[in-house]
């Protein structure tokens, strides 16, 4: 953590949130010195160059551990449904920070194998959540879950873009970071 | 440096004058119209490209196919999974659950997605996605029962599943082809948008290249209008700057904006000192001060004005000046244009003043000329009478002879001055033609006459050739002609000897001229010297023998009064040949009337009575010579002094004519007649001739009352002419007395209020009763026994007594026969005498009547 302290040092809005990400730590020290075993179905497996584990090279998490990261809901509609759908999830951000990922990129899987590079960049406050709950209900693969990762293109016309609608992958099931 | 300087002001005075006369609003508005559509159709066409390449719609689009083909993708999976699940019955079906599930979850997209409603519109594509759908809900149940139910339906699940594989693909295919179609469209659009783009590009370069081309154009034609007016406005600052007049602009407020050279120079300002001074130091002082903007504002455009101007040092000069306004951004102002015209007015005045003096000069030579011709003819006069007096005398031969020499030499003097006079009385217009009728060939023919027999004396012959062939009579001035001839044929008479003189008269245009040539066979004029013979005092050929003496003024008075008539006289000449000279004159022709054709010179002869004369003359020769003149005659001569004396003896005694000098001592000639005409004394109805020299005043002499006036030197034929005309008119044989009162009433009041009452009573009763004796008497007298002498004296006496009662009548009739008695004529003298006794009893009988109303009164 120190040496995360020392890098974005300079960076004082960062620094601001890294000490607020710290602080959340001491808040709860039984989950912050390392990552716990997941307990439930295992949904989201990340692998890579990442710095906390809890299997050999990966990080497993059930739903109730992504829930753990903080929750956040974002409404907005996608080009894929209709309507204006309120999702829940965690966002991007909070998972990577979680996972000491800060910069490179992560290789998305989806159950299809279908898979794309998110920028790690993208992960940012009121941008990308991995999704896992829609209208407030769990989502099921027949409804592109368990997990679907949402950018709010609805608020943001940055996201209404060809790139980002390749990001929005749905049955997301393996991140991979890569430097 | 100095000119720079200088050049900078005028150019700025210009430069705000130019200024509103280029102020095109052209380039704005064609550069506004420019840039107005550059900025529409950039931005249409930037619109245009971002709604033809707008990234959502291009990603919206293109993911329709790659979702179509995954889910035939999804389906193989599926399709797979349960045919190793069929195959392998140990096998996890969660596998197949999940391939299930992911591709139910890619046929729910078909369905929702708005991205793929186009697809579902299309028929097949709806029927095939109705099949699968069907067969998802039927799949559905199977696939989420428990492994065991589950097992045993694989085999119908697998086949189900490749039953629906047509459907998926045609909806594969089907998308495929319509976003095909889509983006063909697209892409026409927008080949048809690019070549729009294309068109109005193209367009756009061209309309840039043609506004390029019109500033081009423009940008050259503002330079060449720049130059032409930086040379102008250089060329004119230095006209402005090297002017000789000062240029002073004055803005609104009354300050000196700008200050040239001149103005400098004029005023004795420096510019620096000038500019923002006020105005008003340059003009007079006023109080109260008007202020110096209205007062130009008030001269502009009025033209050249005239004022003072006031220098540095304080003196003030004139100028003149003009006033223009100027209007510009900084508002009003004012240029005036000064000229200090100090220099000119002293110029001015210089040339008036000389002017005055030429004038002051010439009238000063008039009348010296004048006087002197006068003060040179009165001892000349009274030389050449002496003379005539004394060649009446007993003289010797010898004595004859030398008083001859004199006469001519006095005479040709006189003819000398006599020329002066005239020359310098044409010349300054005092006299003025005379016309009368007379008949032309008689004219010539006389002064012919005249010349002849001193033509004879040198043998010389003159002939008279008329080509007129009838009289002509004219009207003219027959005096200046005849002296113009006089003049002509004497001149030829000088210079011929034993030759002739042609007098020829012709007439070249029958409404035209009359020419009068005179021709001589005498020495003739050089060509040199021809030219030069009319001017004054030219006396061409000295040596000739001096009887061609003459002032060689006479050639020129000829040429002046051949002149004022309108004509001209001009000479042709050969030396040794002779000369002719040629008047050519205007007359006026008038009907022939051959009666009245004699010339003037035939005088009557003298057939006049003897006269009373009072002579008043200052000069004692002339007196001499008058006095002679006159007793020669037979006239009785009173002689008065000057007009005083004149006056005097007019006073006391009637004449018959009064000789009156002008210019005398004490009292002149024109107030002594005037003084006689006015007053009460027995001549005021006597003839008085003015004796002068100045016969250009003979109006004002007629008009004092003078009947006749004789222009000095007075000679024997002058006089008896004068007189002839005189008493032809005013003095009849018997002097008329009817018209006389017999009382003088206003003088008779005039003693009777002056005296005491009972004096004048007595006065007057002594008077009557001596008057009664006296007439008696001389009623008694016989007249051939008379003493003239006696009665002369005893009828003077009478009539001084007369006179003092103003019994006009009989003192009257008393001095007429004191004169007759004083004449000798005893013969006129008695029936004079033997009327006053009756003429008494008249007067008695009048002065007892008066004395009868004044008792009374």
């Amino acid at each position: 953590m120190t040496s995360a302290f020392r890098t974005t040092g300079p960076f004082t809005g960062r620094c601001i949130s890294i000490l607020m990400v710290v602080l959340a730590f001491f808040a709860a020290p039984a989950i912050a010195a390392d990552l716990p075993q997941p307990t439930g179905r295992v949904v989201l497996t990340v692998d890579g160059d990442i710095g906390v584990t809890n299997a050999p090279g990966a990080a497993e998490f059930d739903l109730a551990m992504l829930e753990a990261l903080g929750t956040v809901a974002v409404e907005t509609s996608t080009v894929w449904t209709q309507g204006v759908i309120r999702f829940e999830g965690v966002p991007l951000r909070a998972l990577l920070e979680r996972l000491g990922i800060r910069k490179g990129q992560i290789q998305a899987i989806a159950a299809n194998d279908y898979g794309v590079a998110i920028p790690v960049s993208d992960a940012v406050d009121g941008g990308p959540i991995i999704a896992f709950r829609r209208d407030g209900k769990e989502m099921s693969v027949r409804e592109n879950g368990p997990l679907w990762i949402i950018y709010p293109s609805d608020s943001n016309p940055d996201y209404q873009t060809d790139a980002i609608y390749a990001r929005s992958i749905w049955q997301l099931v393996r991140m991979t970071a890569k430097p | 440096m100095f000119g720079t300087q200088i050049s900078a002001g005028p150019k700025r005075v210009l430069g705000r004058l130019a200024l509103c006369i280029h102020r095109s609003g052209l380039y704005y508005a064609l550069a506004t119209v420019a840039v107005g559509l550059c900025i529409a159709v950039s931005i249409f066409l930037a619109s245009r490209v971002a709604e033809q390449i707008d990234v959502k719609t291009s990603a919206e689009s293109d993911k329709v196919p790659w979702n179509l083909a995954q889910s035939e993708v999804e389906l193989m999976s599926l399709q797979l999974a349960l045919h190793d699940a069929t195959e392998n019955p140990a096998m996890d079906l969660n596998d197949v659950r999940l391939r299930f599930d992911i591709f139910y979850s890619r046929i729910m997209i078909l369905t929702q997605s708005p991205l793929h409603a186009p697809l579902r519109e299309a028929r097949d594509v709806a029927k095939a996605l109705d099949e699968v759908t069907r067969f998802l809900h039927h799949a559905a149940p199977i696939v989420d029962a428990p492994n065991r139910e589950f097992r045993l339906q694989l085999r119908e699940l697998e086949l189900a599943t490749a039953a629906i594989r047509p459907a998926v693909r045609t909806i594969a295919l089907t998308g495929i082809q319509l976003s095909s179609a889509l983006a063909d469209k697209r892409r026409a659009d927008f080949v048809t948008t690019l070549r729009d783009l294309a068109v109005l590009t193209v367009a756009l370069v061209i309309f840039l290249l043609a506004a390029v081309a019109v500033l081009a154009r423009l940008s050259a034609i503002n330079t060449a209008r720049a130059r032409t007016e930086r040379m102008m406005y250089e060329r004119i600052g230095t006209v402005l700057a090297n002017t000789l007049d000062a240029v002073i602009e004055v803005d609104a407020d009354g300050r000196i904006a700008e200050f040239n050279a001149a103005a400098e120079r004029i005023y004795g300002y420096t510019r620096d000192e000038a500019l923002g001074m006020p105005a008003a130091r340059l003009g007079p002082e006023q109080s109260p001060p008007t202020p110096i903007v209205d007062t130009l504002r008030n001269l502009c455009g009025t033209g050249l004005s005239l004022t003072m101007a006031r220098h540095k040092s304080g003196r003030q000069f004139p100028v003149e000046f003009a006033v223009n306004a100027l209007s510009d951004h900084k508002g009003e102002s004012y240029v005036a244009f000064a000229r200090d015209i100090t220099g000119r007015l002293d110029r001015e005045n210089e040339l008036r003043q000389a002017r005055d003096r030429a004038i002051a000069g010439e009238k000063a030579k008039q009348a010296m000329l004048q006087v002197m011709s006068h003060e040179i003819r009165t001892p000349l006069n009274g030389l050449l009478g002496t003379l005539q007096l004394l060649e009446d005398t007993n003289l010797t031969p010898e004595q004859a002879r030398l008083a001859e020499v004199m006469r001519a030499s006095g005479e040709f003097l006189m003819q000398h001055v006599n020329d002066v006079l005239d020359i310098s009385q044409i010349d300054s217009g005092m006299i003025t033609a005379n016309p009368m009728p007379f008949t032309l060939q008689a004219l010539v023919r006389e002064v012919a006459a005249n010349q002849t027999a001193l033509a004879l004396t040198r043998g010389n012959r003159i002939e008279v050739v008329d080509s007129l062939g009838q009289d002509r009579r004219v009207n003219s001035d027959p005096k200046w002609l005849r002296q113009i001839l006089f003049n002509l044929i004497s001149n030829a008479n000088k210079f011929t000897s034993k030759g002739s003189i042609t007098i020829t008269l012709d007439r070249p245009d029958p409404a035209g001229p009359y020419r009068i040539a005179v021709a001589d066979t005498g020495i003739g004029i050089s060509q040199a010297n021809i030219t030069r013979i009319f001017a004054d005092f030219v006396t061409i050929d000295q040596s000739y023998e001096r009887t061609a003496g003459g002032t060689g003024l006479g050639l020129g008075i000829a040429r002046r009064l051949a002149r004022k008539l309108g004509g001209n006289l001009t000479v042709e000449s050969q030396l040794g040949i002779g000369s002719t000279f040629t008047l050519t004159v205007p007359l006026t022709d008038l009907p022939a009337e051959p009666d009245d054709a004699a010339p003037a010179s035939t005088a009557p002869a003298p057939s006049v009575r003897q006269l009373s004369v009072l002579m008043a003359e200052d000069n004692p020769v002339n007196r001499l010579v008058l006095r002679e003149l006159l007793q020669r005659e037979g006239h009785t001569v009173a002689e008065a002094h000057d007009g005083q004396e004149a006056v005097d003896l007019a006073q006391a005694q009637r004449f018959d004519l009064i000789l009156m000098d002008i210019s005398m001592p004490r009292m002149n000639g024109i107030t002594a007649t005037r003084a006689i005409r006015d007053g009460q004394g027995p001549n005021r109805a006597t003839p008085v001739a003015a004796l002068t020299a100045h016969a250009s005043d003979s109006d004002r002499f007629l008009q004092a009352g003078m009947a006749e006036v004789v222009v000095k030197p007075i000679s024997r034929a002058k006089l008896r002419e004068a007189i002839a005309r005189i008493c032809g008119d005013h003095c009849p044989d018997d002097p008329d007395t009817a018209d006389k009162p017999l009382l003088d009433a206003a003088h008779l009041q005039e003693m009777h209020d002056t005296l005491p009452h009972d004096r004048f009573a007595r006065l007057l009763d002594s008077y009557m009763a001596e008057a009664d004796r006296g007439f008696a008497k001389l009623a008694a007298a016989d007249s051939a026994l008379l003493d003239l002498d006696r009665v002369a004296q005893r009828a003077h006496k009478e009539a001084g007594s007369a006179a003092t009662f103003g019994l006009t009548h009989l003192r009257a009739e008393l001095i007429r026969a004191e004169q007759l008695a004083q004449s000798g004529d005893a013969d006129a003298l008695a029936p004079v005498l033997a009327q006053l006794p009756e003429i008494w009893q008249q007067t008695r009988r009048a002065l007892a009547n008066w004395r009868r109303d004044h008792a009374k009164g």
